[in-house]
Order: C-alpha cells, then structure tokens, then sequence
C-alpha cells in the first residue's frame, strides 16, 4: 500500500514545497531585504562611556539612551531607522540613505544637558527679545550663553525628567506637561520659589522660562503664549535632552545608495554567472544524475531565498558571497554520491542496488562536508564582525539546507527515475564502458 | 574515472608535495620579514584589525593623487594609501579609494571638506561615494575576537575528527597538521600578495578550515575501509589505491566551488574580489594539502612509528641482551639462541592455533541473515597500524582485495561486517526476483565450502 503510495505523497510534498517557496519569494524586490551596503545607507555603532555619576552601564542606561537616540533619529524625517542595542553597552543604529551623514554624526553624538535654573525678572525679559544673550544664535558648542551664565544655580536636571508630552491647556492654550522623577526634590524647590520664574536650559542655551504659579511635586505644566509648534518642539527637547551619559562613535559603514546599487548590479551577476556554470558543469559531467541534481540545486536556491525572505533576514553582499559560494558546496554532496554510484556500478552491480548502495554510503561523508562547514560558519557569526556576520549567515543556513536537496531532493528524482526505468544505460550515469578500472599498482 | 586508471606513485610523491608547500610557507614568511621591517607590521592589517577609516569617493572631474595627499596632509592624515578606481566609460582619476589609520568616526566634518576643496562634488557624487570607519577599541576586539575564533573552529575540527575515526591519533594529527599548512599558506601567500588581511580572510581562513578537512576525512574514511578490504597488501599501496579511488571526486568537489568562486572573481565589485581571492586561495591550498599531503603522511607516519619501535630496540643493541649473555661465554650465547628458537616456536604455534580458528569461525552454514559472529574490526585495524609485521592475508581476502565493494555472498562467508552483510542480504533478495533493470546475474559465490 505504502509502496505504490509512496512516490506520489513524495511528488505533492515536493510540488508543495517549492510552491510554498515561490510564494514567498515574489514579489522578490519585497520581499528580499537588501542590506544597507546594498541600498545605500548608514550603519553607526555608538559606544556608551561611563562619567563620574554613571560609573556603569547598566541595561537601564542603555534603554534610555535607545529611547532618545530614537526620537532624535525619528525627528530626521528619514524611513525605517533600526536601532538595535549591541551588547551590554552599545547601541547599532542603521538608518537607510541618509542625505546628509554629518547631520546623523551630530545628532547621534549630542549629549544634550537640559537644565532648570531660578532667572531674575532682568535676565527674562532680555533672554526673551534678545536671541544674542539667550544664545540661540552665534554660539559655539559647549560654550556657555550668557543668559546660563547671569541665572541662578541649576535646581533642577533633565536627566531627572520623566516625560513631557505638548498638550492643551482648560482654554484652549497650547502647553507642556510633564512628569518627574524625584517628586519629593521638585516639590521642595518649586515650594521654595513659588512665584519665581525658572528657566529652561538646553546645552546651556536658553530654551524657554515660566513662573512657577505653585507647588508641583510628580507632575507639571508650562503654559504660556506658545504656539502649537514650540509646545511640540519643546517637550521633544524635554525628552531628548536626556542623554545620559556621553556616546561615541567606535564603527561606521555609509554607502551612497548609487555605489550601493553598482554592488549589486556586479554581484547579482557574479552570482548567476556561478549558478549557471555549476548547472552547466554538473550536467556535463554527471549526465543524468547531474541535471537531477541540477532540478535539486533550483529547489535549494529557492529555498534558501524562501528562508530569507520568512525570516526577514537581510541580504547583505559579503551573504550574497556566502550565497554564491554554497551553491557551489552544495552539489558537492551530488558529486560524493554519484561517484559511489559509479563505482558500484563499475563494481557490476545492477543500476537499483548501485543507486541504493551510493547513497547509503555516501551519506557518512556528505555528513561529514556538512558538519565541518557549518562549524566554521556557526564560529564565524558568533565571533565576526558585523559584515562578515551576513556570509556567516547565508553560508550557515545555505549548507544545512543543501544537506536537504541534495540528499533527499535528488534521492527522490533518481529514485523516480530508475523505478520507471526512465533511463537504464550506465553511460547516463557516467559509468559507461562495462569494464571497471584496472587496479592501480605501484 | 580517469584518476583510477593513472599509475601515479602519489605517496612516492610526498617529499616533492612537503617541500613545495614549505616553499610558499618560507616565502611568505621571508616577505613577512620583510614588511615588518619596512612598514613596521609582517602583514598588512584591514580596516578592522587597525581601525582608521576606508573612503570611496567619486568627482565630477578628474582629480590627481596628489591634489588628494596634499589636501589629506593638511588635515593631518599623512599614512594615506590612496588608489584610483577605473571603471568603463569614465575617465580616469574620478574615483578614488583612500585607506588611512585616523579615525574619523566622530567627526567626519574636516575629511569631507578636505576631500571637497581638491574638486567638485555635486549630490550624485557623494551618493556614489562610502565611508566606513573603525575606532581603535574595537579593532582591538575584532583582532581578538579573530584570533579566538580560528583556536576555537581548529579545536572543534580536530576533536570531531579525531571522534571520527575513533580516538584515532595518527588520523587527528594529520588533520591539524593540514589545517595548519593551510592557514600558513593563506598568511603566506597574502604576504607574498601584499594584500589587506582582513575580516574577510578570516571569514575565508575559517570556511577552509572546515571545507578542507571534509576533503581530507573523505581520503581517511576510503583509506579505512581499504584496509579492510586489501589486508595483507603494503600500507603505501593502500593508501595509493585510496587516494586515486577518491581522486575525482576530489577534484570535482574543487571545481564546482572553484567555479563559483572565478565568477565572484570575474564579475563581482571589489568588495567580493576580496572574499574570493582569500577563499581561492584557500580552497585550492586545501585541496592540494588534502589530496597530496595529508593521505601520504598518514602511511609516513605509520612508518615513522614502526622505524621507531625498531630504533628503540637498536639502541639497546650495545647491551647483553639476556641475563645468559650478560652471564658470558659460548655456552651462555647458545642457550640464549635457544631460548629465542623456542619462544618463536611458541610463537608460530599459537599463530597457528589462531588462524585456524578464525577460518573456523569464517564457515557458517550458507543463509542470507547477517551473521552474528563479526571479527572485531576496529581492533583489526588498530592491530595494522600498529607496529606489528602484516599478518598473512586470508585466500578470500586477496582475492577481492581489487574491488572497492566485497561480492555479498562472500562477505558472509567471511563473516565481513554488519554493514557490508545487510547490503548483501538486500541485494540477494533484490537478484532473487526477475529485475528487468539487472544487466547481468551477479557473480556465483566461489569459496562456498
């Protein structure tokens, strides 16, 4: 029962598997995601340094810092960020096909220090109509505005801000509210200086100021005559401004998308230049068994695509190396099993047995090809770097697959094959010329 | 095919093979030597192994090299190797590649308008341009990280190797001795090359490493399983036989990688000219150590051992060999003689007793069931590589010994083992019943008592 069976479940198996995979490889410009070496884009590794008041980086610090990087890089107005946390104490950011990387460069690295400070009515006022003093214009990094400089002591740090969100006041009025850390400190001082006007310093450049109408211990508002816009861009300072502690840049990859393009013009090439010559080279040597393996080798191409493209994996070019290079390992498996074939044929056996017998002893050594490689894949993606991670990748999954179509896949054409006695001379299977090779003496 | 019928002497060959992959490795170091004195390091690290910065940079006009060192130099970066790339259909000296050792990872702003006052850019030129940079921290990783990996893929290849073939040494060895020629020959030829050691020939070193040794596990099984099968012929012969039984498949596994990896080489950006160079490189050094050196050091180191047991008896030769010779005298001499006559006589008899009673155990009863009185033959072969002399060959031995597979019906005569015997029984079965597909009657058994 299951004999007569067997073929035809084996056959709709198959059948549906390569369906399965060509569905979710087309549209295959959507489904394939390119690498930012390949699309064009940037890839920052940030390095987190500990100061004197964060003598750790604990996963706490890397989130916050995760969280502002990513409402500063969102802030850019560019498509799909990927920020992604890189051990205990860095962060990737991969940005697509920034126009301008100086602009990212700055923007990763700014710690922005947000600080709150008691201003005399005097300092007010002049902050307010003269951008010169409040230092929004014509300061240099890190130095300090004289509005800063003339304000009382900093009462309060924005490292200590929970959140701030732009909000509406009871009439209407645009405004900020937020939320702080140490209720008990914020009430104490805003109890203090109930009455008085406190200032809002980013990078020690005035921001905004507000008198404090009351005691405000967890959460708080600043109103005043704001448009929509300042509100909004000022709870994003609110937020942003609290990096806390000083990042640097230790990698960074930026292709312009037209190189990027170039790449993969060549490689996509390269790669099926490869292909062909291998279906080309199998076909001429192995004869029958070699185009079976052949069909085997596009199941596993499609496969592999199908594996990247379900696990939003990212084709890198270094993958599309390691790519190209399993196609070629990938018939080796074929080329192990169809020389057993050949020599049991030699050996005089009949085509069946010379055909079970191939695979069956080839197997240990097919094995053995697979095991070894996928070692040193395996070692390379834990201990690579981040571009030869994509080769680790593609050479990793692309060999355990190959142990699959070539093994099973073919095993199953040749079966078909010689079972309907499709093709029943040994020169299809390379072993032509009844007499088996004269023993080598020395 | 081909490779079987040629009468090549390749174990005859291995001092010729040694000594041209020593040859590539002393060069390599000699050029070693030579760049470490001249530029301070024996190789020349990549991007990654020293950190600096890597730039691609395209002009809408032809700009000369030293318009760029000029304006490089001003900005304090005077280790700049700079190269023009061509590419069809555009004039030379628009495209530009530059390597330097500054890293400019955190502040890229001075680099670009050094680079943008040697000649224009416009938006399209930038789009077709790259930076990536490296800080010094963690080059020093990657170095580490590099140097960890390649201890790390070797220990595990050689522990499944050595698992392999059972906790085999000599086996084990052989391997690491390959692999370690093959990741010399790498260094060295890139040394010779002059080119970038980067993280790319580390992803090269370690997929070689594990596809070399494939190769190599491949010759060792085939020359495993002829030991069994040509007992009795000299370990050189049988491991020649070996090597070109399994010569093709060799060179074929080779060619289909080497294939893909010219056409990485022909077609491919600069950026996968890299990766296919070292794996070329790699691939073809791994093949070459598997099929000629590895195999044929297997049958020297099994004669290393064996001369060695014969020098250890040598080097005792100077002093009186029994408690009678150390006692003198003709008399002491002659007992001596005949002590050694009766021990062998002793010996002879006992071979013989055994070898009778191993051809007992080989007559079973003529049925198609595996047989369940194997001969041990792990503990045969441990016993050939051993230093003991060959053991005479069994008539039914040497006569099959020329074919890769036993006749079935024989090997369970012989009471062969459990593999063999099962494909025997399928395979009788299989004749018993009229297979269109059978070309001929398989061979009748001719040793049935």
């Amino acid at each position: 029962m299951w004999n007569k069976l067997k073929r035809p479940v084996q056959s709709v198996l198959l059948l549906a598997l390569v369906g399965l995979c060509v569905w979710a490889i087309v549209p295959i410009q959507k489904k394939i995601h390119l690498g930012l070496d390949l699309q064009g884009g940037a890839r920052v590794l940030l390095q987190l340094n500990t100061t004197k008041d964060v003598p750790k980086i604990t996963p706490e610090v890397q989130n916050q810092v995760e969280l502002v990087i990513d409402r500063r890089v969102n802030s850019m107005g560019v498509s799909e960020p990927v920020i992604s946390k890189a051990g205990s104490d860095r962060l990737l950011i991969e940005v697509p096909a920034v126009k301008n990387a100086d602009q990212l460069e700055k923007l990763l690295k700014e710690v922005a220090v947000l600080e709150f400070k008691i201003l005399p009515q005097k300092v007010s006022q002049r902050a307010r109509s003269d951008p010169k003093y409040a230092g929004t214009v014509g300061l240099k990094p890190g130095q300090a505005s004289q509005a800063y400089l003339d304000g009382g002591p900093v009462v309060y740090s924005g490292a200590e801000l929970k959140s701030a969100s732009p909000g509406f006041g009871t009439t209407g009025e645009p405004q900020v509210n937020f939320v702080t850390k140490d209720s008990v400190k914020f009430a104490k001082m805003t109890h203090e200086n109930t009455g008085n006007i406190m200032g809002i310093f980013l990078d020690k450049k005035w921001v905004s100021d507000a008198t404090i109408e009351s005691t405000i211990s967890d959460s708080g508002l600043i109103h005043g005559s704001f448009t929509e816009e300042q509100v909004t861009t000022l709870a994003n300072e609110l937020n942003a401004g609290a990096l806390p502690v000083p990042v640097t840049i230790i990698e960074k990859d930026d292709v312009g998308p037209i190189l990027g393009q170039e790449d993969l013009q060549k490689s996509l090439l390269a790669s099926i230049v490869g292909l062909g010559l291998v279906l080309i080279f199998m076909a001429a040597v192995y004869r029958l068994p070699g185009v079976l393996a052949d069909l085997a080798l596009v199941v596993y191409v499609l496969a592999l695509l199908a594996l990247l493209s379900v696990a939003h994996a990212v084709l890198t070019l270094p993958g599309i190396a390691g790519f190209v290079l399993s196609i070629g390992m990938a018939v080796d498996a074929n080329v192990l099993i169809f020389e057993r074939i050949k020599e049991e044929l030699w050996a005089g056996k009949s085509l069946r047995v010379a055909v079970r017998i191939g695979f069956k002893r080839a197997f240990t050594s097919v094995f053995d090809s697979h095991f070894t490689t996928i070692v040193g894949a395996g070692v390379l993606y834990m201990l690579g770097t981040g571009t030869v991670k994509g080769f680790a990748y593609t050479l990793f999954w692309g060999t355990a697959f190959s142990l699959f179509t070539a093994v099973v896949v073919t095993r199953f054409f040749v079966d078909v094959v010689v079972e309907n006695n499709l093709a029943t001379s040994k020169s299809a299977y390379g072993a032509g010329g009844n007499v088996a090779p004269a023993e080598v003496r020395i | 095919m081909f490779f079987r019928r040629l009468n090549w002497n390749v174990v005859g060959w291995f001092r010729t093979v040694s000594a041209i992959s020593y040859a590539i490795i002393f060069a390599g170091l000699l050029f070693m030597g030579y760049h470490w004195v001249k530029d301070g390091s024996p190789l020349r690290l990549g991007l990654s192994f020293t950190g600096g910065t890597d730039l691609t940079i395209k002009y809408s006009k032809p700009v000369t090299k030293d318009a760029l060192a000029a304006a490089l130099a001003k900005i304090g970066v005077t280790d700049a190797r700079i190269n023009t790339l061509s590419k069809p259909g555009e004039p030379l000296g628009e495209r530009w590649t530059i390597e330097t050792q500054h890293d400019f990872g955190n502040n890229s702003a001075p680099l670009n308008a050094a680079l943008d006052s040697v000649g224009p850019r416009t938006d399209k030129d930038r789009e077709a341009s790259a930076i990536s940079t490296v800080g010094p921290s963690l080059s020093q990783e990657y170095l580490l990280n590099a140097i960890k990996a390649l201890v790390i893929a070797i220990a595990i290849q050689f522990l499944y190797v050595a698992f392999r073939f059972g906790w085999n040494l000599i086996f084990g060895w052989v391997c690491v001795v390959a692999l370690v020629r093959d990741s010399l020959m790498m260094i060295g030829i890139y040394a010779i090359a002059g080119r970038r050691v980067d993280d790319a020939f580390l992803a090269a070193v370690l997929t070689v490493i594990g596809y070399s040794i494939m190769d190599t596990i491949v010759i060792l099984d085939r020359i495993r399983e002829n030991v069994k099968l040509m007992d009795g012929k000299p370990f050189d012969t049988i491991v020649n036989t070996s090597i070109l039984q399994t010569m093709t498949r060799s060179v074929n596994t080779l060619a289909t990688v080497v294939i893909t990896l010219v056409a990485l080489l022909a077609f491919g950006g600069a950026s996968l000219q890299n990766f296919a160079f070292a794996l070329l490189v790699g691939i073809c050094s791994g093949g070459y150590h598997s099929i000629f050196f590895s195999a044929p050091l297997v049958a020297v180191l099994q004669k290393r051992t064996k001369r060695s047991s014969i020098f250890r008896r040598s080097s005792l030769a100077g002093q009186p060999k029994s408690v009678a010779a150390a006692r003198g005298g003709a008399a002491g001499a002659a007992a001596a003689q005949r002590d050694r006559e009766a021990v062998a006589a002793a010996r002879r008899a006992r071979r013989d007793l055994e070898r009778q009673g191993a051809s007992r155990k080989t007559v079973p009863p003529p049925r198609y069931k595996r047989s369940q009185k194997d001969i041990d033959f792990e503990q045969l072969e441990n016993r050939n590589f051993g230093a003991e002399l060959p053991r005479k060959p069994a008539p039914e031995a040497e006569h099959h010994a020329a074919e890769s597979e036993i006749d079935p019906l024989d090997a369970q005569t012989m009471g062969l083992h459990d593999e063999a015997a099962e494909l025997g029984h399928e395979e009788i079965t299989l004749n018993l019943g009229d297979d269109p597909l059978a070309p001929e009657p398989e061979p009748e058994p001719k040793t049935i008592p």
